[in-house]
C-alpha cells in the first residue's frame, strides 16, 4: 500500500504540487489524470524518491519512502527516456538494469538473469529486439523494453509515464492489454496519461490533479463536472463509454 | 644495444600511465566528460602555483587540489542547482585567474611549472614510476567494483538513479579518479596532451566495437599499442615522444573511420 499525505511542491514561488493526498490500495490500477503542468510526472518522480525536496509524506507499506527505497524498487517506464547516441548496448543491458535494482547495485546478477530478461521481453512483446543495438530502437519498440526493465525485478508496484509516447494505436492496445494482466497478476499500476478513452476502459481509478487532487474516485464515476474542473472549460467529456 | 636507464624508466613509467587512462577512457568518452578531463589538467594549474609559492611539494598539494575539485563538483553540482559542466567551467577560470596571479606574486617564471604544463616524459623518476603503478591498480580496483553502475549512469544518470544505482557515488569517484590520474599524467604528457590519452582510446574503441567490456579491452590495447609506436618513432627519429604518442593515437582514429567508411560501402 502507498500513502501519499500532504504532498507539496513549490519551485521558486510557483505551485507544482498543492497538499495532495491519496492512498493506493494493493492491487489497484490508477491512472493519474490531468493537463499539461499539472504535475503529474512531478508526483511519480516524487513518489519514486527522486525530488527529496517536497514536503509532506510518502509512504510505502507504512514505511517512509526514502527508507523503503533503500531496500526495495518500483518498477518505472519515464515518460521520455534519452538513449545516448552510438551508447554501447543492446535491448537485454538495459532490460538487466531492472535486475540490478532488485539485488542492489554492486551485486551480482543472479545466476539465471539470461532467463529472466528473456522471459520479460517475451512479455511485453520484445523477445525479438533482445541483440537489438539500444539506440536502434524505434520509439514503440524502446517503450516494450522500457516496460520490460520495469517488470523484470519483480517489483509489486509499476509507475509508468505516458506509456503511450511515441506508440501507434495498435500497439497502445496491445500495451493496456498487457498492463491489465500484469495487474490481474497482483501488481499495483499507477500511470499517467492523457488518453482519456483508453484510460477509463482499462484502470480500476483516476486520480484528476491539476497541481492539487479534484478527485479519487472509480474510473466509471468520473464525470463531466470533474473532468472540467481539472482541465478547464478546454476539455469536455462526451460519452466515456464510447 | 643496451638503453639508458632514464629511457627504460620513462618508458615503463608512459606504458603504465597509457593503460590507466585506457582503462579509464571508454568512460570518459560515455559520460562525455572530455571536457573535465581538460578542465581538471588545467585546474591542477593553480595548485601547482600556490605550491611553488609556498614552497610545497607540489606533486602532492596539486594532487589534493584537483582531487577536492574534483569531489566539489561531483557531490555538489546537483545539490546546488548548477550543471556540472558550467561549475567545472568555474573552477578551471577561477584556478587559471588564481595560478597567474599567485605567479605573478613569485618573481619571475619557473622552469619547472613549464615542464609540468607541457610536460618531460624524461624527467619522470622511480618515485613516479610507483605512484603511476599504484593508481593504475586503483583504476582497475574502481572498474571492478563499479563497472556496472557507471554503465548505467552513463547510460542515464535519471534512470539509473530509479533503478537503485547511487549515481551521486559513482560519479563523485569517477571523477576524483578521473582528477588523480590527470595530475599523475600530466607529468608525462602535460596539460596540452593529456586530453588526448583520456579520449581517442575510447572513442576508437566505441568505433570499433558496440560491447561495453570489449570496448576497455580496445581501448587499453590502443592506448598501449599508440603509445610504444610512439616511442618507437622517438627513439629512431629523435623526436619528442609525447606529441608523437598523441599524433600515433589520431593516425589510429583516422584509419577507423576511414575503415568504417569502407566498410559501409
Amino acid at each position: 500500500m502507498i500513502e501519499v499525505r500532504g504532498v507539496s511542491l513549490r519551485i521558486g514561488a510557483t505551485a507544482v504540487l498543492e497538499d495532495v493526498s491519496f492512498v493506493l490500495a494493493d492491487g489497484d490500477f490508477t491512472a493519474i489524470l490531468g493537463p499539461n503542468g499539472a504535475g503529474k510526472s512531478t508526483l511519480l518522480r516524487i513518489l519514486l524518491g527522486q525530488i527529496p525536496e517536497a514536503a509532506g509524506h510518502v509512504l510505502y507499506d507504512g514505511v517512509p519512502a526514502r527508507d523503503w527505497l533503500r531496500e526495495h524498487h518500483v518498477g518505472y517506464l519515464p515518460q521520455r527516456e534519452v538513449v545516448p547516441r552510438m551508447f554501447p548496448g543492446t535491448a537485454a543491458d538495459i532490460v538487466r538494469l531492472g535486475l540490478l535494482a532488485c539485488r542492489g547495485a554492486f551485486s551480482r546478477l543472479p545466476a539465471d538473469s539470461a532467463r529472466r530478461v528473456r522471459q520479460a521481453l517475451e512479455m511485453t512483446g520484445a523477445a525479438h529486439l533482445e541483440r537489438r543495438a539500444i539506440d536502434a530502437l524505434s520509439g514503440g519498440e524502446l517503450q516494450r523494453v522500457l516496460l520490460a526493465r520495469a517488470i523484470v525485478g519483480g517489483s509489486r508496484y509499476l509507475f509508468l509515464d505516458e506509456p503511450e509516447a511515441g506508440v501507434d494505436s495498435q500497439q497502445i492496445i496491445e500495451f493496456y492489454s498487457l498492463l491489465s494482466r500484469l495487474n490481474s497478476e497482483g501488481r499495483t499500476i499507477l500511470l499517467v496519461s492523457h488518453d482519456i478513452n483508453v484510460i477509463l476502459k482499462t484502470v480500476s481509478s483516476v486520480l484528476c490533479l491539476n497541481r492539487t487532487l479534484h478527485c479519487h474516485t472509480a474510473a466509471e464515476l468520473v464525470s463531466a463536472e470533474v473532468v472540467q474542473k481539472t482541465w478547464g472549460e478546454v476539455l469536455r467529456l462526451v460519452d466515456k463509454h464510447f | 644495444m643496451e638503453l639508458p636507464s632514464f629511457l627504460v624508466t620513462a618508458f615503463v613509467a608512459a606504458m603504465v600511465s597509457a593503460f590507466g587512462s585506457g582503462l579509464l577512457s571508454t568512460f570518459v568518452v560515455l559520460r562525455r566528460a572530455s571536457f573535465t578531463s581538460e578542465a581538471f589538467a588545467h585546474i591542477a594549474f593553480a595548485g601547482m602555483a600556490f605550491a611553488l609559492l609556498a614552497g610545497l611539494p607540489y606533486g602532492a598539494v596539486t594532487f589534493l587540489f584537483v582531487a577536492a575539485v574534483a569531489f566539489t563538483v561531483g557531490f555538489a553540482s546537483s545539490r546546488m542547482a548548477v550543471a556540472e559542466v558550467n561549475l567545472t567551467t568555474i573552477f578551471l577560470a577561477v584556478s587559471m585567474a588564481t595560478g597567474v596571479l599567485l605567479l605573478s606574486v613569485n618573481d619571475g617564471f619557473t622552469p619547472d611549472i613549464a615542464d609540468y604544463l607541457f610536460g618531460n616524459i624524461l624527467l619522470v623518476g622511480e618515485s613516479d614510476l610507483y605512484v603511476l603503478a599504484v593508481l593504475a591498480l586503483i583504476d582497475l580496483a574502481w572498474l571492478a567494483v563499479f563497472f556496472r553502475a557507471m554503465y548505467y549512469t552513463a547510460y542515464n544518470e535519471d534512470a539509473a538513479g530509479v533503478y537503485r544505482i547511487p549515481t551521486r557515488l559513482v560519479t563523485t569517484s569517477f571523477l576524483v579518479l578521473l582528477a588523480c590520474n590527470v595530475v599523475v599524467a600530466v607529468k608525462i604528457a602535460g596539460v596540452v596532451m593529456i586530453t588526448a590519452g583520456l579520449v581517442l582510446p575510447g572513442t576508437i574503441a566505441l568505433l570499433v566495437t558496440r560491447r561495453i567490456l570489449a570496448a576497455h579491452v580496445v581501448a587499453v590495447l590502443v592506448s598501449l599499442g599508440a603509445t610504444m609506436g610512439g616511442f618507437l618513432l622517438s627513439y629512431t627519429g629523435d623526436l619528442p615522444a609525447g606529441p608523437l604518442i598523441v599524433v600515433t593515437q589520431f593516425g589510429v582514429f583516422v584509419l577507423v573511420l576511414a575503415g568504417r567508411g569502407l566498410l559501409r560501402k
